[in-house]
């Protein structure tokens, strides 16, 4: 069983396949308010428009994608003169980190709308949001790489390994309306309508294997997990089962979220732009499957097999049995809760006398599971009217502080095209990152001055 | 889009050139924990028993190999008959008796005349009787005898008696007695004289004379001198009576009437022909004992028949009957619970039954013609004779014992190779008895192997059977073949499929004694073979086939170690060898030799006082895991070398284990 679920979450990972060219967005767009999405980072942001139409799909495609310990040349390796790529882990396995982990996202807009409200603007819409974490420890890919055959009497640690997806589908409504004076203040409620998860909660796994004078070999192993699902069922059972319809149409499991955001202009340059989202969890209800395993040391001595009896199964297919049936897991269907991982942005910009130009300094931070994720940006927006602009920036991350990031949009009306990348390197060369992100649309949008004359007060 | 074009160009990696090839994990583990008794390395047989010590023992037992029953040792013919004639012979007459009486008177006629009337004159008185004389002879008739017409005599005697009841002297008295009807003159009698009142006798023998019924007397002469001067009373009454009795008859023919007589009292002896055996009692279980008695008399005849030394429940069979004259009588007597006694006949003391007749002829009223060669015939049979019991003597007969063939379904040497010399092997001639005879089998065991046809003789000459001394009861025993006094340990190296017995039995092999046997009796011999696993070897080999899934050989392994820890509790060093055939040719491709495993420690006697642990290696590679892709099965072979160098004999128990623990290390290539 444990088998079989390993190779359909790698299968459901590799159907994400599509998203590693894409990266988590959001150090880029980020204060680049003539895009109405640009709110989905912080509620408070009105774009200059009095209307905007996302398109179903077309108006917002976001994904990104991050790996601590190695990029896709890391692990594929091609030597000189030769076309192949040589599956290698030997250059991760070597690095110094101690916890490393992949996380990818993934949204589309479905619709989306935006209006504004007397002085304020409202948004309304409905997204199709998923978002994976794998973590994994060096030891594992010690392990992994290298067998346990070269780590005799060496415990190794695999503990925290983890796998984390959620899937659902984000109908929300937001306002931002100005408080007091240049301060906007911005809020978003959000449904949540749960389509999958995985979750593990607790991951407590060790593996030690040692000589042992009578049975040659010991492993001994600390099997302490527990792994919740919701929605995953068809798929690890029998795939030909699943069903879309069924799947995107399940409305059992419920949650919510809110984000709360500021934009705040402190005197004629300088403004401050603070925001949190994704401050929610999702109730998973609708056929939830909870896998767990509480051993809190297993031994393994091999099998006892009778070689002159009349086996049901041969030697082989009861020592792999036997291997799984050591870990005990547990099944049963308990409801339980995931929370979002909630982000927090803090911007500050410097915008120049004729508005043209904008510098800013981002502090961009994401609760993890098992760490809190953070990313620096520093950027120079051009804008030389309402109807285009253009933003560098600089990204960092801790595993991959070297990413050049781009943007723009572009109205033409009715229209807007919009397109931002934290990492201009991963359009190009995405096999060398550890970091890759995208996000581009179209929308329809309805200028709230329909002229260039673009008052000081609503500038981007 | 067209930025979307852009990047997927932008991103694209021939991800189908992806090879694994660098990619080779190490794995070590703990694979198997198994244990192998003796009961695993020799294949299940049901021949293959567990001694209470846990000695592994096989067996074989099959019964009957060895059948004789009383029918073999004694032939009893179907039907076994005997007839006999008994003749009339002589018979006894009743006496019979005539008088013949003449007086004065009678004779006056024939008398000078001046006597017959002087004597006419002077009747009734005393006076003197004159002299006379007879002038003519004088025939006086005598009535028939009424009891026969005409008898031939074989005895008797007919006594004439001659009595003068004149007062005077008889002289010159000349008479024959004449058979009338033959004409002969049976007797003539002279007498010289016969005095007053006295009686003169005489005697006819009459063995060999045909005499009819009828006699008379012819008086030829008779004179007296008178009886002057006496005065003697003349009474012209009285005169010379002739009385004859016939006595004492003995008779061969004729016709008369005949008195009751036994004519046969006698014992007839019927052979039962038993060939050479000399039976002296005999019990019956069955069967019957039919007589006809036939009559070619004119005569009825009471019979009684008798078996005088039978006995039907205490009670001696005997039959009475009447045989009418010239007709038959058929019965017959159940011989069942019929014990005889077959030693009455002096002449032949054994195998005669004793049939005691008497023939007895009821008197005649009328008269019947008869003849001494008449005859009744009796006819004996003894038909579906079952015998329940006998006793006497078989003599020194012999009788072949069919030739029987054990298959010796010796399993659990089929794996196993090699020289193997077992150390106490033991074949068991278990008999039950219940003849009470000395016998002998003059025995012959071979063994066989069918594909070869070689032989090999178990070398065992004869065995000498117990014997009950008391009828009922059973001799029991065993004769024993161990190495000490047969072949059996080479015969069973020699591992014969087949034991073939045969050989002759022989009975009072040792003496004449007396023997006895029911019709239950019956010699049965059945054979044990037991082959305790106590031996020694130095080329043995154990050899398995072990199913051999291919789905085994889809591991992604290149090369590896197993490592085999072994505890050994078996008497054996073994020296293990992994085996990978063809599965088309069956032609070993490869193999994998793990090394020599240390024999238990073992004491004097064999037994294993303390196992051994011995920790192998053995190296596989690529070559060896394709050559397993070949292979459906895999063969074990184990070759041993009992403990000592092979030259201590070492005993299997049951509970002799071998543990082994079975780790690898495997390099994979996924």
């Amino acid at each position: 069983m444990i088998k079989k679920l390993t190779i359909n979450i790698v299968a459901g990972l590799l159907l994400l396949v599509p998203s590693l060219l894409f990266s988590q967005t959001g150090f880029t767009e980020y204060g680049l308010k003539g895009i109405p999405q640009s709110s989905n980072l912080n509620p408070a942001f009105k774009p200059n428009a009095s209307l905007v139409f996302g398109l179903p799909v077309i108006s917002s495609v976001n994904a990104g994608i991050y790996n601590t310990a190695f990029s896709f040349n890391d692990i594929f390796v091609q030597h000189p003169g030769d076309d192949s790529l040589y599956f290698n882990l030997t250059r991760p396995i070597n690095s110094k980190s101690s916890s490393n982990y992949l996380s990818e996202s993934f949204s589309v807009d479905l619709l989306s709308v935006g209006f504004r409200a007397g002085n304020g603007f409202m948004t309304v819409g409905i997204r199709n949001r998923v978002n994976a974490r794998f973590y994994y420890t060096p030891d594992l890919l010690r392990f992994l790489w290298n067998g346990n055959g070269g780590y005799i009497g060496e415990q190794l640690f695999l503990s925290g390994t983890a796998l984390y997806e959620e899937h659902f589908n984000d109908y929300y409504a937001g306002i931002s309306f100005p408080v007091g004076y240049n301060v906007d203040v911005g809020i978003r409620a959000h449904f949540l309508q749960g389509l999958s998860n995985i979750s593990t909660g607790r991951s407590n796994l060790t593996l030690l294997t040692e000589p042992d004078n009578v049975t040659g070999y010991r492993l001994t192993a600390q099997t302490d997990f527990s792994v919740e699902t919701s929605g995953i069922n068809d798929l690890l059972s029998d795939s030909t089962d699943f069903s879309p319809v069924d799947y995107f149409m399940n409305f059992g499991n419920i949650g919510y979220s809110f984000d709360v955001g500021i934009d705040a202009r402190m005197g004629e340059q300088f403004v401050l732009q603070a925001s949190v989202t994704d401050f929610g969890q999702l109730f998973w209800y609708g056929n939830p499957k909870n896998y767990s395993s509480s051993e809190a040391e297993v031994t393994f001595n091999g099998i006892d097999y009778d070689f002159s009896a009349e086996n049901e199964s041969n030697a082989f297919e009861t020592y792999m049995d036997s291997l799984g049936n050591l870990l005990e897991v547990k099944e049963d269907a308990r409801v339980y809760q995931s929370f979002l991982r909630t982000s927090m942005f803090l911007n500050g910009q410097y915008i120049t006398l004729d508005e043209k130009h904008v510098f800013n300094l981002l502090f961009a931070g994401r609760f993890l599971e098992q760490s809190f994720e953070f990313a620096l940006s520093a950027g120079y927006t051009f804008m030389p009217s309402d109807k285009f602009a253009f933003k560098l920036s600089y990204n960092y991350l801790k595993y991959a502080p070297l990413n050049l990031g781009l943007g723009f949009y572009f109205n033409f009306k009715p229209f807007q095209l919009y397109f931002t990348t934290d990492n201009v390197a991963g359009l190009f060369y995405i096999y060398g990152q550890h970091y890759a992100d995208f996000h581009f649309g179209l929308n329809i949008l309805i200028p709230y001055q329909y002229k260039n004359d673009i008052p000081w007060e609503h500038a981007p | 889009m067209v930025v979307l074009l852009w990047l997927v160009s932008s991103c694209k990696k021939d991800l189908s050139t992806i090879s694994l090839s660098e990619w080779n994990p190490e794995m070590a583990a703990p694979f198997v924990r198994s244990q192998m008794t003796l009961r695993n390395l020799i294949p299940a047989d049901s021949s293959l028993l567990v001694e209470d010590d846990s000695l592994m023992v096989y067996y074989y037992q099959k019964d009957s190999i060895i059948q004789i029953n009383s029918d073999s040792l004694i032939t009893i013919e179907d039907t076994l008959s005997s007839s006999y004639d008994f003749s009339l012979g002589d018979i006894k007459m009743e006496s019979f008796g005539m008088e013949a009486g003449v007086t004065l008177n009678d004779l006056l006629p024939w008398f000078d005349e001046a006597v017959a009337d002087s004597l006419l004159a002077h009747d009734g008185e005393y006076a003197v009787f004159p002299p006379f004389e007879l002038l003519e002879p004088v025939t006086v008739e005598i009535p028939p005898v009424s009891q026969y017409e005409v008898l031939t005599f074989s005895d008797g005697y007919f006594d004439i008696e001659i009595t003068n009841r004149l007062p005077v002297a008889l002289q010159d008295v000349r008479f024959d007695i004449v058979d009338v009807v033959n004409n002969i003159v049976v007797k003539s009698v002279s007498l010289a004289q016969i005095d007053s009142g006295a009686t003169v006798h005489d005697t006819l023998f009459l063995k060999g004379k045909t005499l009819s019924n009828t006699f008379s007397v012819v008086i030829n002469s008779i004179t007296s001198p008178g009886s002057y001067p006496d005065m003697v009373l003349i009474d012209l009454s009285k005169g010379l009576n002739v009385n004859m009795v016939a006595r004492e008859l003995r008779v061969v023919s004729g016709k008369a009437k005949i008195e009751n007589q036994v004519i046969y009292s006698t014992i007839k002896m019927v052979d039962m022909g038993f060939d050479e055996a000399r039976i002296w009692e005999i019990l019956f279980s069955g069967g019957e004992l039919k007589y006809r008695l036939e009559s070619f008399l004119n005569l009825t005849v009471d019979i009684l028949l008798r078996l005088p030394s039978a006995d039907v429940g205490g009670e001696v069979p005997e039959n009475s009957f009447r045989l009418p004259a010239n007709d038959f009588f058929n019965s017959s007597w159940s011989l069942e619970e019929m014990s005889i006694d077959l030693t009455t006949d002096s002449l032949q003391p054994f195998n005669m039954i004793p049939v005691y007749l008497q023939l007895v002829i009821e008197p005649t009223t009328t008269l019947v013609e008869f003849d001494s060669s008449d005859y009744v015939k009796a006819v004996f049979a003894m038909e579906a004779m079952k015998v329940a019991y006998a006793s006497g003597n078989l003599g020194k007969q012999t009788f072949p014992i069919d030739e029987d063939v054990v298959d010796l379904d010796l399993g659990f040497l089929e794996n196993i190779n090699g020289e193997i010399i077992f150390d106490d092997p033991v074949l068991t001639v278990n008999y039950q008895n219940s003849f009470g005879i000395p016998i002998v089998i003059h025995t012959q065991f071979t063994g066989v192997k069918l594909s070869s046809g070689n032989t090999i003789d178990l070398g065992v000459d004869s065995i000498v059977f117990d014997y009950p001394q008391t009828a009922g009861e059973m001799a029991e025993g065993s004769v024993v073949f161990d190495k000490t006094n047969s072949n059996i340990v080479d015969f069973l190296d020699f591992r014969p499929d087949q034991l073939v017995f045969s050989g002759d039995a022989f009975t009072n092999w040792n003496n004449d004694t007396m023997n006895f046997f029911t019709e239950s009796s019956q010699l049965l011999g059945g054979t044990e073979i037991r082959i305790p696993l106590v031996f020694s070897t130095s080329s043995l080999v154990f050899s398995d086939t072990v199913d051999f899934s291919a789905g085994q050989t889809s591991l992604p392994v290149s090369k590896g170690r197993m490592l085999l820890n072994v505890l050994n509790g078996l008497p054996f060093d073994l020296n293990l060898q992994l085996q990978v055939p063809d599965s088309v040719t069956g032609v070993i491709i490869d193999k994998i030799d793990f090394g020599n495993i240390g024999s238990a420690v073992v004491d004097a006697q064999g037994k294993v006082v303390a196992p051994v642990q011995s920790n192998l290696k053995a190296v596989f590679d690529d070559d060896f895991l394709n050559n397993l892709e070949r292979a459906n099965s895999l063969l074990l072979s184990a070759q041993t070398v009992s403990a000592g160098g092979g030259s201590q004999p070492v005993g299997l128990y049951s509970d002799y284990k071998l543990s082994m623990a079975i780790s690898f290390e495997a390099t994979l290539k996924p």
